[in-house]
Formats: structure tokens, C-alpha cells, sequence
């Protein structure tokens, strides 16, 4: 049972975006995709959730081929995902916003009630926002929020449909230190009872957080594996010596 | 966003549906026409504002829907008796659905300005069909002899051949189809539709399939248009492949943006504020000879002013007036 | 049927969507480049040809009335430009539409001020006022010819417009911004206008070659503004080659149409731009 990547690619025109990639991610593991930018890796993901249709290659989750399958569909697998811009309804409050990803479940086929009055799903999406500190905010406006509660909100919004496999995109970006940890500690408790694919740059949050890496650089694979294989990898070095030592989460000289 | 919630604009809406249904008391014919026919183009205007103010698809031909209900009642009329309204105003209802509903097929996959051409051609499809052809008489029009009655168990119990009772019963659809409306629009369905006007993207990732919403929207809103065009085919008894023209299908965004989108309340002051502007400049004695029989340059005019100068129309300007008298009730702008 | 009828229709359906290239591409190329949509376009093709009319019973002869014409039309819709339409760029589609419906309004009840509302006919020049006989009955207008190989000509020129010049090659791309315009030392603003001008010209121009064909009246502009709807979706959205190979397919399935199902040959036109946007919901060269 995992999510097997097999030769995925996507071509846009003459660019690779992402060329050849494979990797098995275990279930109930939290496996990181790092590398520069445009190094692929939202290509990746976007392949995973199927918003881009792959050029060449498949994915199977828990032994069925999703290579086709739309991203609705992947959803009623229970495969969730958030993006690195957030993407809110500004229009409408925090709670109805994280609703939202309750509601999926009808597709939207109910006309009588309020959205709020099913039952059970102002608790599940109060549940959701307190995980993330936000309980406080449910009836604020989404377009009112902070980037970083904003995008606090965004992950509220994929736990409350409880998918089993979470493609996170940049969970942590633009969020102050208090949050971040808060964060980290919400997807940390995601193991082993949830799979969990993100894209980090805070190398830090990675190497505490991961089981496995992947590492892509120019929409290749140059790595996978644990983070110490990982971190000693030479190909992995020989990449990133431009950036120094710091981008492993080692003391900077 | 939901502007009918706001305390000034639940006011005034009350306050206009009451001034309607004052007409039949103090008015004559001409008065109570015209107040029929605010009624008609508010129901209109209501599918209107569900497409774009709701659901963010810009409709250029609404109106064939609306026309297609308007044949729907010279279709189920028999030619020397009355018909049912219940028979013709369900089936006007239907027929709005149904053609809505296929073109829908197509239309609800374009985006943007596709959709604004895409609908405008496919309503000039409708109406070239009967314009073109000899159905009902062609571009000449046809006639309902004799309106419809709802007759149960033998006693006639509404018969639009009296202008009050067709008065009251538009009001009283009026009424029931915001009523429907505000539910419709906070229940999950609303709730979605509403996500995919801001983001068809992000639904699609959180599992809806923004495809089917907008076609359910899509074919609702034929239904509306075609019970609008209807009951205003019952005002007159005429029909005319005019009714499915791209004019009033613009007539109609016009009133829909005037009152004010996405706010319900807004389609009653747009199709209020619109039909009474038209008969004023088409009245000699208010504007002179000139204007009256050129009114369209004064309309064309005030439209392009409203653009250029103010935006979320009469419901905007209510709410954002309620707000500055300090809130009124507490209503969120 | 009679190969030598059908010829003659054949070349009528090439005549008609050569025109209607004409018209449809001011309409894609606005678009395309500035991100409006005019839907009074038909009314600047109706206005062309009332003025071709008039001027056509001033000076005597079409062809002067068109070189007087045109560039009033130029003028006509950089006035529109700076007036009415610089204020849209960065608006919704919402507000352009209902902008430029309030100005078919404005226009065409002008129209009606000016010239009122009955039909006229337009005396086409005199020098090509005569017929190629083709059997013993039938025969084909020099003027409908001409008609076609200036608007070939006009494509020709666009097409090398467009393509071979680095502005055009920018314009096409749809990368026609401030920033990269500004790099070829061109000013927005004016190339907007021109550009703006040049596109109501477009249409002006085509109801100006019109109007011997098809007469002058009040409803004019509204048909050939949803036809040319028709075609830019069908083309695609801002691409011109789209435009030219939809409008000749339009003209085609228009004119075979009013020959072998004359009630529905307008549905049949809708019915080639549902099968098309089935099959490519952004039109033939649409870019998205």
C-alpha cells in the first residue's frame, strides 16, 4: 500500500518541467520534494492531484492507476491537496470556507439548507480550524485574514475532508515562527495515520519533519531516499554547493 | 455578499413589492401594465443575477429562454378556450430548462468572453428559428386569443383574462422565487456555486466538478427566464420572436447591474428602475417630441454614464447608505 | 443541380466570408490585443454603410465615397477610443458589455435621426457595373469579384503585418504589454488607439463594400456583429488566421445553406459553432 510514481514526465512545448521521475512513498510516512526553483516539483504535484495530465508515465495509489483520473476524482480517493498561492474564497468566512471541503462530499447536490446546518459540520470545521489555531476566526471574512493565517486556513480546508494521502505545497511559506511551528507540529501528527507529499524550502522543518526525500533539480530525480542517505549523497552535494552547506540545516561557518 | 440581508435594501425591496401591490387599487390599465410587467422583468432578472451575480457567467441570451416560456403559452393554448396556467406555466418552466439544459451543454464550457459570444449566439439561434420559419407565424408574431385560467373542481379560481388576477399571481411568483432564491443560494449548492465564480480551479481540487454546477445553475435559471417569459406573454397575449432577441437579453443585464448583482433584491429595483425610466423618456409630455420618439439615445446615454461613473448599483448604493447611518441593525455591507 | 449555379454559389460563399473576414478580424484583433469586447462593432459596419450611401449620392461614384469614407471611420474610432472605450481596458467584460451596448443604442438610434429607418440601395461604380457571362442564363457581378480580391489583398497585407514585422510578430503573440511595446519605442496608448481605429475601420470598410450587395437598413449592423461572434469563436479567440479560415467556412455553410435548407440556414451556422466548441471548447487557434 503507497503511492508509486513511475517514469512520471511533462513536457510543456520543447520545456521538461519534470523528466523520468519515480519514487514509491510508503504509507503513513511524510515525504518531502526539495530542489531549487523550477526544479519541477509543483509540476510534480500538480500531476499528483491531477490538475496537469503527465506527458508520459503513471501513478498508482494503493494499487490502482490514477494516472487518469481527474482531480475530483482523486479527491473521492482521498487524496487532498493545497497550493502554494492560496487559493480562498475571500468572499466567504473562514468556517464556510473550510466547509467547503466537507460539503465536496455532496459535490454540492443540496438545495434546501443552509450550508452550516448539516449536521455535524460546523463541529468538524471548528475541529479542523482550532487544529490549525484559527478557531478563533471562524466568522471573519477570508479575504480579511493575514497571508499566514490565510494560508493556515488553506490547510484547515484539506484536513477537514480527512484524505488519506495530503500533497502539500509549501505549507510553511510566508508564516512567522510561531506559526510555522505550530504547523509543523499539526503535520507531524498527520503520521502515520495520513500520507503526507510536501514542498518545503525550510530545510530545517524537512529534516525534522520527513521520512524520506526526493530531490529534484532541472525536473529531474538526483536523489531519494532517507534524509542522512540523502545529505550524503554526492550527487545531492555536487548540486547544491552553490548554495553552501546551510541549505542541509548544518551550522553555517 | 448578500445584499437582501442588508436591513436598507430588505426596506426598500418590502417597500416596492408593497407599491406593486397597491396598483391595482388606484391605478388604471396603463399603470397596472406596466407594474406587471416590472414584476415579469424582475423574475427575469432574478435568473440573470444568478448566472452572473452567483455563478460569474456573463449570459448575452438569456432572453431566449425567456421567449421560449413566452411560446410555450401559445403552444399549450388552445386555440378557442382557456388554457391552464398551471399546464403552460409548467411547461414554459420545462421548455426554459430543457433548451437551457442543452445548450448549456456547450455553453457551460467556455469561460469569459467566450461565454458572453457563445450565449449571445446560441439565443440569435432561437430566435432566427422562429424568426426565420414559419412556426407561430413567423416574424410576424402570434396571437393567445384567450389567456389561461386555474380552474379546480369547476370553479375558476385565477384567470389572467383579468389583469389583477395575473398582477397578483406574478407578484406572488415574485415573492416565492426570492424566497426560493435566498434559500437556494446559502444552501451547499449556492455555497458552490459561488466557489466556482471566485475559483473553478480550487473546487475541482477539493472534489466538486464545477462542470455540473454551472449546468444545474444554467438550466435553473432557463427555467426562471422561461416562467418570466410566460407570465409575460400573458400580459398582452402576443408573442413575437422579439422576445428571444439579444435586446432584451442586454435590457436585462442592464436592470440586473442597475439594481445592484449578486443581490437578489437588486433585480426588483433594476427591472423597476429601467421600465419606469423607459416610460418616462418615452413620454412626450415629460421629455418633448424628440427625445420620446428617439428615447434610445437618453437610455444609451445613462448607461454608458452609469458605467463610466458608479458600480454596484441601486442595492450597493442602499447598503453602502445603510452603513454610513450607522449600521441600521448591524447588517454586514 | 447545375455545376455552373453552384460555382457561382461557391464563389458567393468566398465573396461573403472574405467580407465577413473583414469585419470578424477588427473584432479579434480589439480583443486580442486590448482585451475588449465591442459588441457595438456591428454598428460601426452599419455606419460604414450609410455612409457609403451618402456619400456614394454626394460625390456620384462608390469608390469615391469609400476614399472619403475611410478615413472618417479612422478618425470615428480613434474619437471612440480616446472617448469611450481607454477607459475599459483593465474593466471586466461585464462593464465593456454593457458599455457598448448602451453606445448600439446611441449609434443606431443616431442612425435613425439621421438617415430614418427605410432601406436604400447603393448604385454600384459604373466602370464595375457589369456582369461575366457564364452560360446562356447565368452570370457573375465584376463587382462581387472585386469585392473579394480586395479583401484578399487587405488579409495579405495583415497577414504581413502580423507576421513579418516585430510589432505585428508582438500583437500576434498577444504580448502587445506596456513593457514589451515600450521596448520597440511605440507608446501604448497611441498604438491602442491606432490599433482601435484601425479595427472600427475594418468594419466600416466592410460595410462599405456591402452595401451594393446587400442594400443598407437599420437592422444591418446586429447580424453581422453575431455572425462575426460566430466566426471569432469558432477561429479562436485574437487569432487572426483563425478568424480568416472560420469566416470563409461561415460564408461557405451560409450561402450552400440558404441553396439546400433555406428556413435553417442560420441554425445550421450555430450548428457548426457548437460542433466546433464540443470539440475545441477555445475555437480552432484560441490560445487556453
Amino acid at each position: 500500500m503507497s503511492l508509486r510514481i513511475s517514469g512520471l514526465t511533462k513536457r510543456f512545448g520543447g520545456l521538461t518541467a519534470v523528466s523520468d521521475v519515480s519514487v514509491t512513498v510508503e504509507e503513513g510516512t511524510i515525504h518531502a520534494v526539495i530542489g531549487p526553483n523550477g526544479a519541477g516539483k509543483t509540476t510534480l504535484l500538480n500531476m499528483l492531484a491531477g490538475d496537469l495530465v503527465p506527458s508520459a508515465g503513471s501513478v498508482a495509489w494503493r494499487d490502482e492507476d490514477i494516472t487518469k483520473l481527474s482531480a475530483s476524482a482523486r479527491v473521492g480517493r482521498g487524496i487532498g491537496r493545497t497550493y502554494q498561492r492560496t487559493a480562498l474564497f475571500t468572499d466567504k468566512t473562514v468556517i464556510m470556507n473550510v466547509a467547503m471541503g466537507e460539503l465536496a462530499e455532496t459535490g454540492g447536490w443540496r438545495f434546501l439548507r443552509p450550508a452550516l446546518d448539516r449536521p455535524g459540520l460546523r463541529g468538524k470545521a471548528l475541529a479542523a480550524l482550532d487544529r490549525v489555531g484559527l478557531a478563533g476566526m471562524a466568522e471573519a471574512r477570508a479575504g480579511v485574514l493575514s497571508h499566514g493565517a490565510r494560508r493556515r486556513v488553506e490547510l484547515a480546508m484539506v484536513l477537514i475532508a480527512d484524505p488519506a494521502l495530503l500533497l502539500l505545497d509549501e505549507p510553511l511559506a510566508g508564516l512567522g515562527p510561531d506559526e510555522s511551528r505550530q504547523v509543523i507540529e499539526v503535520i507531524r501528527a498527520l503520521a502515520p495515520a495520513h500520507t503526507v507529499v510536501l514542498i518545503e524550502h525550510d530545510m530545517d522543518a524537512i529534516f525534522s519533519l520527513s521520512h524520506a526525500l526526493t530531490v529534484m533539480d532541472d525536473g529531474r530525480m538526483i536523489a531519494t531516499g532517507t534524509p542522512k542517505d540523502v545529505r550524503e549523497d554526492p550527487a545531492v552535494r555536487a548540486a547544491y554547493l552553490g548554495e553552501g552547506p546551510s541549505v542541509w540545516g548544518e551550522e553555517v561557518p | 455578499m448578500r445584499l437582501i440581508s442588508h436591513p436598507a435594501v430588505l426596506l426598500t425591496l418590502t417597500a416596492v413589492l408593497l407599491a406593486c401591490a397597491s396598483v391595482p387599487f388606484w391605478g388604471g390599465t396603463y399603470e397596472l401594465k406596466v407594474a406587471t410587467r416590472i414584476l415579469c422583468f424582475a423574475l427575469f432578472v432574478l435568473s440573470i443575477d444568478l448566472l452572473i451575480g452567483f455563478g460569474g457567467m456573463v449570459t448575452f441570451g438569456q432572453a431566449a429562454f425567456f421567449g421560449l416560456g413566452a411560446y410555450a403559452l401559445f403552444f399549450l393554448s388552445p386555440e378557442y378556450e382557456a388554457g391552464s396556467i398551471l399546464v403552460a406555466g409548467l411547461g414554459a418552466m420545462a421548455l426554459g430548462a430543457l433548451a437551457a439544459l442543452l445548450t448549456g451543454l456547450v455553453v457551460v464550457r467556455t469561460k469569459g468572453v467566450y461565454f458572453i459570444m457563445v450565449t449571445l449566439a446560441f439565443a440569435q439561434m432561437g430566435f432566427a428559428l422562429f424568426h426565420d420559419t414559419d412556426i407561430a407565424n413567423g416574424s410576424d408574431g402570434a396571437f393567445v386569443f384567450v389567456k389561461p385560467a386555474l380552474t379546480v373542481a369547476g370553479v375558476t379560481l385565477i384567470d389572467f383574462e383579468s389583469r389583477t388576477d395575473l398582477h397578483f399571481t406574478v407578484l406572488a411568483v415574485v415573492v416565492i422565487a426570492l424566497a426560493k432564491l435566498v434559500v437556494l443560494i446559502r444552501s451547499p449548492f449556492g455555497e458552490a456555486l459561488q466557489g466556482v465564480k471566485t475559483d473553478d480551479r480550487r473546487m475541482r481540487a477539493l472534489g466538486y466538478n464545477p462542470y455540473l454546477i454551472r449546468l444545474a445553475a444554467f438550466t435553473m435559471a432557463g427555467a426562471l427566464a422561461g416562467l418570466a417569459g410566460f407570465l409575460f406573454a400573458s400580459i398582452d397575449g402576443y408573442v413575437s420572436p422579439e422576445l428571444l432577441g439579444w435586446q432584451l437579453s442586454g435590457q436585462g443585464i442592464v436592470m440586473a447591474v442597475l439594481g445592484g448583482l449578486g443581490s437578489l433584491g437588486g433585480a426588483v429595483f433594476g427591472a423597476a428602475s429601467l421600465v419606469l425610466l423607459e416610460e418616462v423618456l418615452k413620454d412626450q409630455s415629460l421629455v418633448g417630441g424628440f427625445i420620446a420618439e428617439h428615447w434610445h439615445i437618453p437610455l444609451g446615454l445613462i448607461i454608458v454614464g452609469i458605467v463610466l461613473a458608479f458600480r454596484g448599483g441601486i442595492a450597493g448604493a442602499l447598503s453602502r447608505l445603510g452603513g454610513t447611518l450607522g449600521g441600521m441593525g448591524g447588517g454586514r455591507p | 443541380m447545375d455545376p455552373v449555379f453552384l460555382a457561382i454559389q461557391l464563389l458567393n460563399g468566398i465573396q461573403q466570408g472574405l467580407l465577413l473576414f473583414l469585419i470578424a478580424s477588427g473584432l479579434t484583433l480589439i480583443f486580442g490585443v486590448m482585451g475588449v469586447i465591442n459588441l457595438a462593432h456591428g454598428a460601426f459596419y452599419m455606419l460604414g454603410a450609410y455612409a457609403a450611401f451618402s456619400l456614394t449620392e454626394m460625390t456620384g461614384d462608390l469608390l469615391l465615397a469609400i476614399l472619403l469614407g475611410i478615413p472618417l471611420a479612422l478618425a470615428l474610432g480613434w474619437v471612440f477610443e480616446r472617448v469611450f472605450f481607454r477607459w475599459l481596458y483593465e474593466r471586466e467584460h461585464l462593464e465593456q458589455v454593457l458599455l457598448t451596448y448602451g453606445l448600439i443604442l446611441i449609434i443606431d438610434e443616431s442612425r435613425s435621426v439621421i438617415w430614418g429607418n427605410d432601406p436604400h440601395g447603393v448604385p454600384v461604380p459604373d466602370w464595375l457595373d457589369f456582369s461575366i457571362p457564364l452560360t446562356e442564363t447565368l452570370s457573375y457581378p465584376v463587382y462581387r469579384l472585386a469585392v473579394s480580391v480586395v479583401c484578399l489583398a487587405l488579409a495579405g497585407a495583415m497577414a504581413y503585418v502580423l507576421g513579418r514585422t516585430r510589432l505585428g510578430m508582438r500583437i500576434r503573440a498577444g504580448e502587445a504589454d506596456r513593457e514589451t511595446v515600450a521596448a520597440l519605442g511605440v507608446d501604448i496608448g497611441t498604438l491602442y488607439a491606432v490599433l482601435f481605429a484601425a479595427g472600427i475601420g475594418l468594419a466600416a470598410f466592410g460595410g462599405m463594400l456591402a452595401a451594393p450587395i446587400e442594400s443598407v437598413f437599420p437592422g444591418m449592423g446586429e447580424q453581422v456583429l453575431i455572425i462575426s461572434f460566430v466566426v471569432v469563436v469558432i477561429g479562436g479567440i485574437g487569432s487572426v488566421k483563425g478568424a480568416f479560415l472560420a469566416a470563409l467556412a461561415i460564408g461557405l455553410v451560409d450561402v450552400f445553406g440558404q441553396v439546400f435548407l433555406p428556413q435553417f440556414a442560420s441554425v445550421v451556422v450555430y450548428g457548426l459553432m457548437a460542433a466546433v466548441l464540443i470539440w475545441r471548447p477555445a475555437g480552432l487557434f484560441g490560445r487556453g
